[in-house]
């Protein structure tokens, strides 16, 4: 990091400040907030991935035929950065097979299929009081947060614990709590707050409380004032005038975190850096709420709200079991109304195409999305690019998308590396606004690919260098002493005399020593006696 | 006009001065080629095999430097590698040599270990220190440090030395309509 950390002059959220680019989309969210919160019915099984999350996947503790309870540990965090993986039901653990992975066909890891019993019978540690969370240490409150399995719920996945407790360059003032959407269709946050509000608050509080924080700030978009209300009530009855219910306005992508943060407190989130860097920490409303219910009602992460919308016959948000397959969500949905749309996970710009609906929601399945036939743009149409500068207008990342684009085609990876191909953060913003239709998104994922790939082929083009290095050096010290060796011998068989001289040097010197041995000997036996 | 000749003085012999110094300087530290194997040598794919007719990457980049070696001699490195070492000198990029071998994709070396007789020939012809193993006992790849430059195969005498694809390769998932010039193999 070069320079110094630019500094908050008003407190977050007390005056908005405008990001850079970005788009105003239409919202579809009302589609699917027309019906009340719901659980589904227990599924025949559960697809639970064991990478659900950011880093090396969970591995399994439990076997094929094993019964578990409820809230179980399934499969405990891999190494590194990784985190576990809890029974969402009593049941019995049918098999575990290597499947693809719910948005990625290309990656695949250990998938556990649990039938459930349905008899939701909790585990034990679930009943178990642990204490009043206010007496427990950061770090207890972080074990605790990590042995719950919670990652990022907004969909980065990244093992919250980590991410709270990684470097602090500036000392933590302000939490934010990320509830503003901004992909359309996508409702679960709002949603969630609107049933929970006052829980999510709390939750809010137990990770400021570790954090040794009290600022707290809740964004959300400006036209929801019913939300904004609830929030308001559930603050009062909390009665915590350190909570902040800030309305930002919906331009997408606001609910980006770095994104959401300059509009908060007008700070740059570094390049390089995290919102960390600026004293920062900023968790999704679902998080939040995760935290709170593994605090203060010892539930692991076993559950989330997800919106099912688009081309779906009864569009609204279950509150369901991780690991339910995507078909039964799709029949309690009455299914679907047009029988050639897409599956997509997430919203419809940034969202992922189902690989298979047999396969179970994960952690960070936000968004079941129908997107129906006519709403998709083949991608095969684009033109060249006319230079006209749109897409570099509405980079929430203030990057030229056309330039990257040409670095790319070229193959050109300095250029790419120049123009900071890696802070994109795929919002789709650009593709969306080129009149040539170019799928600019798609060719900076790909670049992000090739560059992680090239740089992985440097590291080892480094490494062979060394190791072939320090062979070379090894080959040549070994002739060396080799011919030292010789060298030494020819000079002992040229000259018998020398040799003589040697040998009697080396007999004298043992003798010598035989002696002085002797001489201590007698000494120490003197000494004890 | 007269108001010239300070000028003349004083700058004229400051110039011969200044180019004097620089001439030496240039002199001085004019011997880059140390500086210009490396960085040739960096540009190469590290896989040791030999097959551009040196005993390894960086004597071919020393024989680049010294403009004893054309830059189309390494096939594991391939038209990506003849492009950047023409980018770097100010070359043509030219087609690959043949006569050196084919470009293929990056592969592994695996010891079959119930084959091996323990003869250690493999570890002696092996570049960079791939192979673990002692006289009479078994031998195995170690895949982390193995370049795949496939020395370690004509010597076994009961070839029993295979060679896979990379398996940890990440699989390259780039929709059909993204046409980039391929630089992953
Ligand atoms: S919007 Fe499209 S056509 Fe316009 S400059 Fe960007 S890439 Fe080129
Ligand atoms: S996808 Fe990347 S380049 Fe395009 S607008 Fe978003 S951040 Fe900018
Ligand atoms: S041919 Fe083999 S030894 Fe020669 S430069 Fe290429 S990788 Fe290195
Ligand atoms: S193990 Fe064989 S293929 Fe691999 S680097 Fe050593 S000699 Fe080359
Ligand atoms: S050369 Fe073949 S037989 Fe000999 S040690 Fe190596 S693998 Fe074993």
């Amino acid at each position: 990091m070069s320079g110094d950390l630019p500094v908050m002059i008003h407190p977050a959220g007390a005056y908005l400040h405008g990001f850079h680019g970005g788009l105003k989309l239409r919202h579809y969210k009302q589609i699917s907030t027309a019906r009340a919160l719901a659980q589904p019915p227990l599924p025949e099984y559960l697809q639970l991935s064991l990478q659900q999350h950011a880093g090396s996947p969970a591995i399994a503790v439990v076997k094929p035929g094993q019964h578990v309870t409820k809230g179980e540990l399934l499969a405990r965090a891999g190494d590194g950065l990784s985190a576990p993986v809890h029974a969402p039901t009593s049941g019995t653990i049918a098999e575990i097979q290597t499947l693809p992975l719910l948005r990625k066909p290309a990656r695949s890891a250990p998938s556990i299929r649990l039938h459930p019993d349905g008899e939701e019978r909790w585990h034990p540690d679930c009943e178990r009081s642990i204490g009043n969370w206010r007496d427990f240490t950061p770090a207890q409150t972080m074990q605790r947060i990590a042995a719950s399995g919670i990652v990022g719920l907004g969909g980065a996945v990244f093992p919250t614990a980590s991410k709270l407790s990684s470097q602090w360059q500036t000392p933590a003032h302000t939490l934010i709590i990320n509830g503003a959407e901004c992909e359309p269709y996508i409702s679960c946050d709002e949603m969630l707050m609107r049933e929970h509000a006052s829980e999510v608050m709390l939750g809010a509080r137990i990770v400021a409380h570790a954090l040794g924080i009290t600022e707290i700030v809740i964004a959300i978009e400006d036209q929801l004032g019913a939300l904004a209300s609830a929030l308001e009530t559930a603050r009062s009855q909390l009665n915590d005038e350190h909570i902040l219910v800030v309305r930002v306005p919906a331009v997408y992508p606001e609910g980006g975190e770095r994104q959401l943060i300059k509009m908060l407190t007008g700070l740059e989130v570094p390049s390089d850096g995290y919102p960390q860097t600026l004293g920062l920490a900023c968790i999704n409303v679902a998080t939040a709420w995760a935290v709170k219910r593994a605090l203060l009602d010892r539930e692991p992460l076993i559950e989330r709200v997800i919106t099912v919308t688009g081309a779906i016959a009864e569009p609204r948000n279950w509150l369901c079991l991780l690991g339910t397959p995507i078909q039964h969500l799709l029949q309690c949905s009455g299914g679907l109304t047009d029988p050639g749309a897409r599956l997509v996970i997430g919203g419809p710009v940034m969202g992922e195409q189902v690989t298979d609906p047999a396969l179970g929601i994960d952690k960070g399945s936000n968004c079941l999305l129908a997107l129906a036939a006519e709403q998709l743009r083949e991608p095969q149409q684009s033109m060249p690019c006319i230079n006209c500068g749109e897409c570099v207008r509405v980079c929430p990342a203030m990057l030229m998308p056309q330039l990257l684009y040409h670095g790319i085609r070229k193959g050109d990876h300095a250029l790419s590396n120049r123009l900071q191909l890696t802070d994109c953060i795929e919002c789709g913003c650009c593709d969306l606004v080129c009149p040539s239709q170019i799928p600019l998104t798609d060719y900076f994922r790909a670049g992000k690919q090739l560059q992680a790939q090239q740089r992985q082929q440097q590291a080892r083009a480094d490494k062979s260098a060394l190791r072939h290095a320090a062979r070379e050096q090894r080959l040549q010290d070994e002739a060396a002493q080799a011919a030292r060796k010789e060298a030494e011998r020819q000079a002992r068989a040229s000259n018998p005399d020398q040799a003589q001289a040697v040998i009697g040097a080396a007999l004298q010197r043992a003798r010598l020593r035989k002696q002085a041995q002797k001489h201590n000997r007698n000494d120490t036996d003197g000494d004890t006696s | 006009m007269t108001q010239l000749w300070p000028t003349l003085i004083i700058l004229g012999p400051a110039g011969l001065l200044i180019g004097i110094g620089l001439s030496i300087a240039a002199r001085r530290w004019q011997d880059h080629s140390d500086t210009m194997i490396e960085r040739i040598n960096k540009l190469l794919p590290q896989t040791q095999c030999e097959q551009c007719g040196h005993p390894g990457c960086r004597p071919y980049a020393r024989a680049i430097a010294r403009g004893e070696a054309d830059i189309n001699r390494c096939p594991p490195g391939g038209d990506t590698t003849i492009r950047a070492l023409a980018d770097l000198l100010g070359k043509q990029v030219k087609a690959l040599d043949s006569s050196c071998g084919e470009h293929k994709a990056p592969l592994l070396a695996v010891i079959d270990e119930q084959r091996c007789i323990g003869c250690t020939l493999c570890i002696q012809a092996c570049p960079v220190d791939a192979i673990a193993g002692a006289a009479k006992w078994m031998h195995t790849v170690i895949a982390a440090e193995c370049t795949g430059c496939e020395l370690c195969l004509p010597p076994c005498p009961v070839d029993c030395i295979d060679l896979v694809s990379l398996a940890d390769q990440p699989q390259r998932r780039i929709p059909a309509h993204v046409q980039i010039p391929d630089l992953a193999a």
